[in-house]
């Protein structure tokens, strides 16, 4: 399930240039304009879409310009969308928000814990700047899920814990 | 600076028990944090006042989901345009297309469109566009991802 996530972006040169330069990104092929045999039935009749692929240490993204039809990508809404965000593990979430910012990216919020404990590892949300959101983890994702299991325990012992 | 990509992908669902058991039974996810629920200060200081949500982590060989079905609030899912939204969709390498077509079909899910063989590639490089039983897309490919930029790079000459 690593093969790639695909986003719409509106300006092919700034996306790669964001992707590359605030995420460490390998441009993979040159954008290159696509259209007819298959697209017309991926993306409708007459769809003209530039392509190409920016490759990471680990997973992929696959950047789409419609030519045709020609709209606006809104930005994401985490309550609104169906798919949501995808997470990058990172070494140090101060760094690579410098970085991302930097490269026009902005924060969703101020860096956070995850579960809120302090002891945990950080995580921030940021957006592209085409509002695609991705999510900044200094835990990978066996490292995540226990932090999780942990976050249900406290949860737990917190519910089962007398008022006062 | 070692982004690793691959940590998960975030779906929104409107059902979570069927959720896990379509992404169980359509590609062998593994359910590695059961469905909690979460409300609060901390998750509502990353999803506004009043969140009631239930989260849930399945992993594949690669990758995870994490499934959020929100409860508060509860909007409706979008249907997947792919010429509308930003974030399109995410992609799965599997050994098989039409087997594992079957598979998701078998579970709950539909495809796009028939199975495609990738431009350039020979007749085992296939792929397909899927969705959820919340529409959310996801695409399945026989190539692993280094192999598709390949085939790619080939038809522009590059």
């Amino acid at each position: 399930m690593d093969h790639h996530v695909g986003l719409r972006v509106e300006n092919m040169e700034r996306s790669i240039r964001f992707w590359t330069e605030g995420l460490g990104g390998t441009l993979q092929n040159d954008p290159v304009e696509r259209g007819g045999g298959y697209f017309d039935q991926l993306f409708g009749p007459g769809s003209r879409i530039k392509i190409c692929y920016v490759t990471f240490d680990a997973g992929a993204v696959e950047l789409f310009e419609f030519v045709e039809p020609r709209r606006p990508v809104a930005s994401s809404d985490q309550t609104g969308d169906g798919l949501m965000h995808f997470g990058v593990h990172v070494d140090d979430v101060d760094e690579a928000l410098a970085r991302v910012e930097a490269a026009g990216a902005r924060r969703r919020l101020e860096i956070q814990h995850m579960g809120g404990r302090p002891d945990a590892p950080r995580f921030v949300y940021v957006e592209s700047p085409d509002g695609h959101v991705f999510e900044l983890m200094e835990a990978d994702t066996a490292g995540t899920v226990a932090q999780i299991h942990k976050t249900i325990e406290l949860l737990a012992q917190q519910a089962a814990a007398p008022d006062g | 600076m070692g982004a690793r990509a691959d940590h998960h992908v975030a779906l929104r669902v409107s059902d979570m028990d069927r959720a896990i058991r379509f992404w169980e039974e359509a590609l062998g996810a593994r359910v590695v944090a059961a469905p909690s629920l979460r409300e609060g200060p901390f998750i509502e200081s990353v999803f506004g006042e009043g969140t009631r949500v239930t989260v849930a982590h399945v992993a594949f060989a690669a990758n995870a989901l994490e499934l959020w079905e929100f409860h508060e609030p509860a909007h409706p899912i979008p249907p997947a345009d792919q010429a509308v939204l930003g974030q399109m969709h995410f992609a799965v390498t599997v050994d098989d297309v039409p087997a594992s077509v079957a598979r998701v079909e078998a579970a709950g899910g539909r495809t796009r469109f028939p199975v495609k063989q990738l431009a350039g590639g020979d007749s085992s490089a296939q792929f397909v566009y899927c969705e959820d039983p919340d529409g959310n897309v996801f695409e399945l490919l026989s190539r692993s991802h280094p192999d598709t930029v390949a085939i790619i790079n080939a038809r522009q000459g590059t």
